[in-house]
This record gives C-alpha cells, sequence and structure tokens, in this order.
C-alpha cells in the first residue's frame, strides 16, 4: 500500500506516492508544465495552457481532441507505432475529463479537461510501471486534482517547504537545486523571490555570522531578480531579521514609489536560511508580508 | 570529429539499487581527523609500486560526518535515513544530495560500492553483466599499466568472467520461463 504526498505546484494541486517529486518545470505566463518522477522512472507530467480570448470566440477546444492530438503527436515524434485500448471519461475537479489508455514502448494514460473558473486546457500523462493498474492508480491520482480553488492564493510545496503566492503573481523562473532552490514569481511590475537553504546550521559554522553567510552565499539569481542590492547594507529590522529596505521615485514628478525589500533569516526549527525578496510599487509590499507569513516545512 | 579518445564512463546503476547499496572506504585509504570534526582523507599519489607524494583532500563539515558513517556496513538508504532526522532534510533531499556526494568518492576511488544482487528478470541483471564488462576492462588497463600483477589480474579476471556466466544463464532461464507461462 502507498503512503501519499501531497504536491502543491504551478497552481495545480495533487497527490502522489510518498518519495517520488517534481523532476522538472517549464511555465511561461500563459502555461505550466511539471513532470514528477519516481526514484527509477518518470511517473506523470502535467500541462495546462490558459485559453486565449479569441480561440474561445473561435470555438471551443475539446478535451477529446487534445488527447487525440497529444496521442497522433507521440507517435509523429518519436516514430513509433502507438495502439489506443480504451477511452472514457472522468471527472477531475468537477469538470467532465477524457481519458485515453494507450501504449508504445510503455503503456500511458493520458487525460485532458477543461477548467472554466481558471480557463485552463489540462492535458495529464500518467506512465505506468509493469504490475500498476489503471483502476488503482485513477482512484488516488484524480480525486487527488485541484485545478481551481476559491482562494486569493497558490500554495507551492518543494523539499518539504511550503508557501503561498497571491494568484496575480506567476511562476517566472527558478533554479530546482537540491536544498538551495531559487524560485521566482512575477506579476506585470511586481516580483517576489523566495529561496532557501538546506544543513542551515552546518553551512552557517563555516561563517562568523549570517551577515557574513549573505555575502557569499546569496544566489546571484536574487540579484537580477530584485534588480541589485548589496548584502552590506543588510541591518536587522525588529523581528531579528537581516533586512534591507530601498526605496526609490521613478522620475521627478512622479509620485509611484518603488521599493526593494529583501529579508533572511535562519529557522533553527527547520534548519534552514530563508530569503524572501520584494521588488515593485509600494503598493505589493503586502504580497511579500503574506508571503514571509505563510512560509512552513514540514518533514516527510 | 574529435580525434581525442573520450574516457568511457561506467555503466549506470539503477538507483534504487544505488540507494540500498553500501559504501566502503578503499582499502590503505587514510584520513585524519582533525578537532573540529573535520576529516582530510590522505591519498597516495604512486609511481610503480613506489609512493611519492601524498594528496590531501579535505572534506566539509556535511562531508566529515557523512564519511564518519562509511564503515562498510551501513547502507546508503540507512545514511539518508540518519541524515534525514539529523540535518531536518526530506527524505529526497537526503537521496539526492547522498547519492551525489557517494559518487563523487567513487569517481575519485575514495569509496567503492558493495551492491546489492540484481533482482531476478529485472533490467538490473542485463545492468550488472555490463558493470562487470566495464571492470574487466579496467582490470585490463591496470594490468598493462603494471599496477596489478599477473597472478592478481588472472584471478580477479576469471572470478568476473564467472560472475557474468552465471548472470546470462540467469537472463536465459528468465527468458525460457517466460515464453513457457
Amino acid at each position: 500500500m502507498y503512503e501519499f504526498e501531497r504536491e502543491y505546484w504551478l497552481e495545480v494541486e495533487l497527490q502522489h506516492p510518498k518519495g517520488w517529486g517534481i523532476g522538472a518545470v517549464g511555465s511561461s505566463v500563459t502555461s505550466g508544465f511539471f513532470r514528477i518522477d519516481s526514484r527509477n522512472a518518470v511517473k506523470l507530467d502535467l500541462k495546462w495552457e490558459k485559453q486565449l480570448e479569441e480561440k474561445k470566440i473561435r470555438g471551443k477546444v475539446q478535451p477529446i481532441l487534445v488527447v487525440n492530438n497529444f496521442i497522433e503527436g507521440y507517435a509523429k515524434k518519436f516514430r513509433k507505432k502507438t495502439k489506443i485500448y480504451e477511452k472514457g471519461s472522468v471527472e477531475v475537479c468537477g469538470h467532465k475529463a477524457y481519458f485515453a489508455r494507450w501504449r508504445n514502448d510503455t503503456e500511458i494514460t493520458t487525460i485532458s479537461w477543461i477548467c472554466n473558473e481558471e480557463n485552463k486546457v489540462f492535458l495529464l500523462n500518467y506512465y505506468f510501471e509493469p504490475g500498476e493498474e489503471w483502476g488503482k492508480v485513477a482512484n488516488w491520482l484524480i480525486p487527488g486534482i485541484t485545478c481551481h480553488t476559491p482562494e486569493s492564493f497558490w500554495r507551492y510545496r518543494l523539499f518539504g517547504v511550503e508557501f503561498k503566492i497571491p494568484k496575480d503573481y506567476k511562476f517566472y523562473t527558478g533554479k530546482l537545486t537540491i536544498g538551495r532552490p531559487v524560485l521566482i514569481f512575477k506579476s506585470k511590475e511586481k516580483t517576489l523571490v523566495v529561496h532557501w537553504c538546506y544543513f542551515a546550521k552546518e553551512s552557517l559554522s563555516m561563517y562568523e555570522d549570517l551577515f557574513e553567510w549573505c555575502k557569499k552565499e546569496i544566489p546571484k539569481e536574487i540579484y537580477a531578480a530584485i534588480g541589485g542590492f548589496s548584502p552590506h547594507r543588510l541591518k536587522p529590522d525588529e523581528t531579528g531579521k537581516l533586512a534591507i529596505v530601498e526605496t526609490e521615485r521613478r522620475g521627478i514628478l512622479s509620485k509611484s514609489v518603488r521599493v526593494k525589500i529583501v529579508k533572511i533569516w535562519h529557522d533553527t526549527d527547520s534548519n534552514r536560511i530563508f530569503l524572501t525578496g520584494y521588488s515593485g510599487p509600494q503598493e505589493g509590499i503586502e504580497d511579500l508580508e503574506g508571503l514571509e507569513k505563510n512560509i512552513k516545512f514540514q518533514l516527510d | 570529429m574529435s580525434f581525442l579518445k573520450k574516457k568511457e564512463k561506467p555503466p549506470k546503476i539503477s538507483p534504487e539499487r544505488l540507494y540500498h547499496s553500501i559504501p566502503v572506504i578503499t582499502p590503505g585509504l587514510e584520513y585524519e581527523e582533525d578537532a573540529k570534526g573535520i576529516i582530510r582523507i590522505l591519498v597516495p599519489v604512486k609511481s610503480g609500486t613506489q609512493t611519492v607524494r601524498t594528496i590531501k583532500i579535505k572534506l566539509d563539515a556535511i562531508g566529515s560526518r557523512i564519511w564518519k558513517r562509511i564503515d562498510g556496513k551501513t547502507s546508503i538508504s540507512e545514511i539518508a535515513q540518519w541524515m534525514k532526522n539529523e540535518f531536518m532534510i526530506t527524505e529526497r533531499e537526503a537521496e539526492i544530495s547522498l547519492s551525489m556526494f557517494i559518487k563523487s568518492l567513487v569517481d575519485k576511488k575514495l569509496v567503492a560500492l558493495i551492491l546489492p544482487p540484481p533482482k531476478p528478470g529485472t533490467p538490473e541483471v542485463q545492468e550488472e553483466i555490463e558493470r562487470i564488462r566495464f571492470e574487466i576492462k579496467e582490470l585490463e588497463k591496470a594490468y598493462k599499466k603494471k599496477k596489478v600483477d599477473e597472478k592478481t589480474y588472472r584471478e580477479i579476471r576469471e572470478r568476473y568472467e564467472e560472475a557474468i556466466k552465471e548472470l546470462e544463464e540467469k537472463v536465459k532461464g528468465d527468458a525460457f520461463s517466460e515464453k513457457n507461462f
């Protein structure tokens, strides 16, 4: 019997057997992709695309065609014969979804559905290993998928760290380095950054203190995302975190104020050093506060 | 086109098998530990059979603590479990970071791995055959460079070939049983 864990990633929630994890990601403003791997193999991938307004006018995308096109495209791309041996429908997060079970070298189930709440088309592939049965997999996979929520944020979870990102932000770019990921989210002029570092106690033992650690260990992607800052200017704030708050007025006549904020702290409970950052109009500061407040760590 | 011959890479070992393998410090290798618990591995540089100098490889704080767990009895999965609790990291973080660390030690020949026997009827058997063939090639190279004497070379080679024979019979047996049932 499997034990399951929940994955929150790129505006989707799903569950999978414990020990599996994100193997690849990709995204743009209008699309998202991620792959989940077990220790030995690729297990599933999920792709979504925002439906463009013009496409909606031209005609609704049909999940059954999305599935067929994917399988045909796969056969062409890899020059392999594919055989569909079952087609049917299931309900995913309240939406009617179509699926096809097919095989080439391996057995695959492809599912597609449209989420009207989020205006997205989804495509999910599940890759079977010998001994796995679709009936059993469907029992835990399908009910575990959430493609829309009434909340104002999306949950993200990576290597035991969970946090919330306001829904107007999109995952822009990131580095999923084990133990030291960098995740950058953007919403128009606003940028949010999350980074953490495991083995905090051990890593800090090589430096005099957290301040010295910051001078050497902050990944370069964070400087680029925030728009440049000097770690030498980090100072402890009222909560004990190291922080930089810089403001600048855009133009002489403009009233808009842009801020750059970086906060760094050592969380002894999770043995991690966390860094959060924000760059953008002053009105968006609360996005950073919300992010900071909601970072949680849970050991599996 | 490159005229340089690329160094042949050893065949891959399945992550599952690697996870259950037991790392062993290369026999004869010495190391020292300072007051802070930092390990320095003393790697002899040889010319023929003579040690000409020693290179010191310094591990960091985490690497040093893992090194001390390598006792020839504890498997990678057991070390990963210890890491998980000791450093507050997830199982996946422990598995991946430990595998990378052990792999770097194996590549530098500081550590060897005792692999569990391949699971019958799985691609692990073929993987093991390929791995032993690679080891034979490496042994031949060492013999040609006079790093191994003839007696040792013949003994080890014979053992390797016997192991391949046994595994190939297993593969044939699996194919036979698949045909019949």
